[in-house]
């Protein structure tokens, strides 16, 4: 079980401070003691109630922490260190982590504009998202499935702790070694889930990077963030999950939020939905800490 | 046990070097400390172990990178020029002392804002990025967290990316910070009479350099499980002398015997760093810079029952 959080280890710090404030209406600052048992705790208690006897771990990256958890995932499975990966990234919507993102002038308080030229932040979202990943095996294999992840790729920067550069060039360095790993070409790709989070600096490096990349094989690219928002830890599972039950519609979604091509970008995102045919389909994230996650799934 | 029974791993780690800083913050040595006193100014070690300070950084940061450049400071720059090397960065309670002032900004009454500075720094994966900077290392850079077994956890999934060639060397470690109080650290770690060692509270930021096939080396890491001792068939060992068991917290003194009576001598390390989440990850690289040679077990459960041992042999 592989769990990718962010936010989850404030948990019980959210409920418990929330509670000291409000029970003490005099006091100008509360006592606020921190008890929380860190980014492990809900694993534990998942693994612990469902009797899961393998292998358990969190990751705790920020914005890429279930992106990171399904690529470690995929690559134990290949190994064949594991037959059977649950893959989950959880986040709840806290004080915490809106204040953190308005004290970075990060947050839009009207909407999520990913890759518009009016955007100004993200909106967070929240939730959950779970995939549930199996080493292809004919005989074995518990449940069909038309979808197969078909390489992944992690890679840390330490040049910014915000981002991932401005110029594009880390965005297409890990798009291309995604592709070369898994040896498919530029024109095999049929759309791309983009990261894109409506802040200027992602954005920007993403598009900058995706168009250097692809040149004018640049297939539909879709944020899901302005329909969900920006679920951080928990972004990876939540929106793969999401663009897995589109595709099973037959569906590639538009991207919302858009309105206005943004001339150092280049190019608008999908503003309509469009058939989604057999083939693969990239997946991007970016996050906090020089953090970038790519990865193809195929239908098939 | 018999260190050729099918049980080691197929391809043991060598570990080419270690490095451990305690409560005390001495550097790969054990000094007496106070509980009540904790915690103490890193900026010394930072000083040394860097030779710059890292102002905006809390202690959480600092510790890591200090613990880390420790270990890296013991192997030649002629080791790691063009080895793509790995961060695994295992943590049971992250960036609490980050965490802390920056919750008690925002839960003021009128709604304080925390700085930009603030919420960067606590932000989960902030330790592993100023390490992968001040290391110049980019590429597989991971924090891996769960409760006590984070550093096994940790071990492990280096193994698997060193097995397969990803990367060249994996710098593992292990850090957790004393933040106040006692009791609520005692809390954190849901310790209690019951079920764990009555021992101080402690921290600590302990690092192994791992890779493959080395002949100068301190020694292996023969395995990481996450099964018992029994079932692991690590219990009983034919070695009359050699064999060290080093006991997680939550492994009573009354289970010693039991050890002692399979031949097993106690190496009890956890007096030199008090408890803290990944006090496993300074046991090894305790062991592995003392003088005494053999093998060295290292077991530990979780709250909830789960098992965890790291075997490492230094000849």
């Amino acid at each position: 079980m592989f769990v990718g959080t962010t936010g989850g280890l404030f948990i019980r710090n959210e409920y418990e401070f929330t509670e000291e404030v409000r029970k003490n209406p005099d006091k100008e600052s509360p006592p606020i003691s921190c008890r929380n048992r860190g980014p492990g705790e809900v694993t534990q208690l998942v693994v612990d109630k469902y009797g899961i006897k393998g292998m358990a771990f969190t990751l705790s990256m920020a914005c890429v922490s279930s992106s990171h958890a399904l690529v470690v995932a995929a690559r134990l499975l290949e190994q064949g260190k594991i037959s059977r990966a649950i893959v989950v990234g959880f986040e709840p919507l806290l004080n915490l982590t809106l204040h953190g993102f308005a004290s970075l002038l990060l947050y839009d308080y009207e909407q999520c504009r990913p890759f518009c030229a009016t955007r100004s932040g993200m909106q967070i979202g929240e939730g959950a998202g779970v995939l549930i990943l199996e080493r292809h095996n004919k005989k074995s294999s518990s449940a069909k499935s038309n979808y197969k992840f078909s390489g992944g790729y992690l890679f840390n920067d330490n040049s910014s702790l915000t981002s991932a550069g401005l110029d594009g060039e880390l965005v297409k360095d890990v798009v291309g070694q995604t592709l070369g790993l898994s040896r498919v070409s530029v024109t095999d790709i049929r759309a791309i889930k983009a990261h894109g989070t409506g802040t200027k600096d992602n954005d920007l490096s993403e598009g900058l990077g995706l168009l250097k990349f692809f040149g004018e094989n640049l297939p539909p690219v879709v944020s899901l963030k302005g329909a969900l928002g920006h679920a951080l830890g928990a972004a990876g599972t939540m929106e793969t999950a999401v663009w897995l039950s589109c595709l099973e519609e037959g569906v590639i979604p538009k991207s919302f939020g858009f309105s206005q091509v943004d001339p150092e970008i280049g190019f608008a995102p999908a503003l309509q939905k469009n058939p989604a045919p057999n083939g693969a389909y990239l997946c991007t994230f970016f996050g906090f800490g020089g953090t970038c996650t790519s990865y193809l799934i195929s239908k098939e | 046990m018999s260190l050729d029974d099918g049980q080691i791993l197929k391809k043991p780690m060598s570990v080419i070097a270690a490095g451990f800083v305690g409560p005390s913050l001495a550097i790969n040595s054990d000094a007496v400390w106070d509980e009540a006193k904790l915690p103490l100014s890193l900026d010394e070690l930072v000083q040394k172990s860097m030779g710059q300070p890292m102002r905006r950084a809390g202690r959480f940061i600092k510790l890591v990178c200090c613990g880390a450049l420790v270990c890296l400071q013991g192997v030649s720059r002629e080791t790691l020029r063009g080895k793509n090397v790995g961060i695994f960065l295992a943590t049971g309670l992250g960036n609490v002392d980050e965490i802390l002032p920056f919750i008690t900004q925002v839960f003021k009454h009128d709604g304080g804002f925390p700085s930009p500075n603030q919420f960067a720094n606590s932000v989960s994966n902030a330790a592993a990025f100023f390490l992968a900077r001040v290391a110049d290392i980019k590429g597989v850079v991971l924090t891996i967290s769960e409760e006590e077994m984070s550093f096994e956890s940790a071990l492990w999934l280096a193994q698997t990316y060193l097995e397969s060639g990803e990367i060249d060397l994996a710098l593992v470690g292990g850090c957790d910070v004393f933040t106040p109080t006692a009791a609520e650290s005692r809390e954190r770690m849901s310790l209690t009479p019951d079920n764990s060692r009555l021992l101080p509270v402690g921290e600590g930021s302990s690092w192994l350099l791992l890779g493959q096939n080395r002949e100068k080396k301190l020694g292996d890491v023969l395995t990481v499980r996450f099964s018992s001792p029994q079932e692991s068939g690590l219990f009983s060992v034919t070695e009359e002398k050699g064999a060290f068991f080093l006991p997680g917290f939550r492994i009573k003194e009354e289970q010693f015997d039991t050890w002692k009576n399979k031949n097993w001598r106690i190496y009890d390390y956890l007096p030199c760093c008090g408890i803290h989440s990944v006090a496993s990850a300074y046991g090894i690289a305790h062991a592995l810079l003392s003088e005494k040679t053999g093998s060295f077990l290292h077991y530990n459960i979780n709250a909830s029952g789960r098992h965890a041992l790291i075997l490492a042999r230094k000849e």
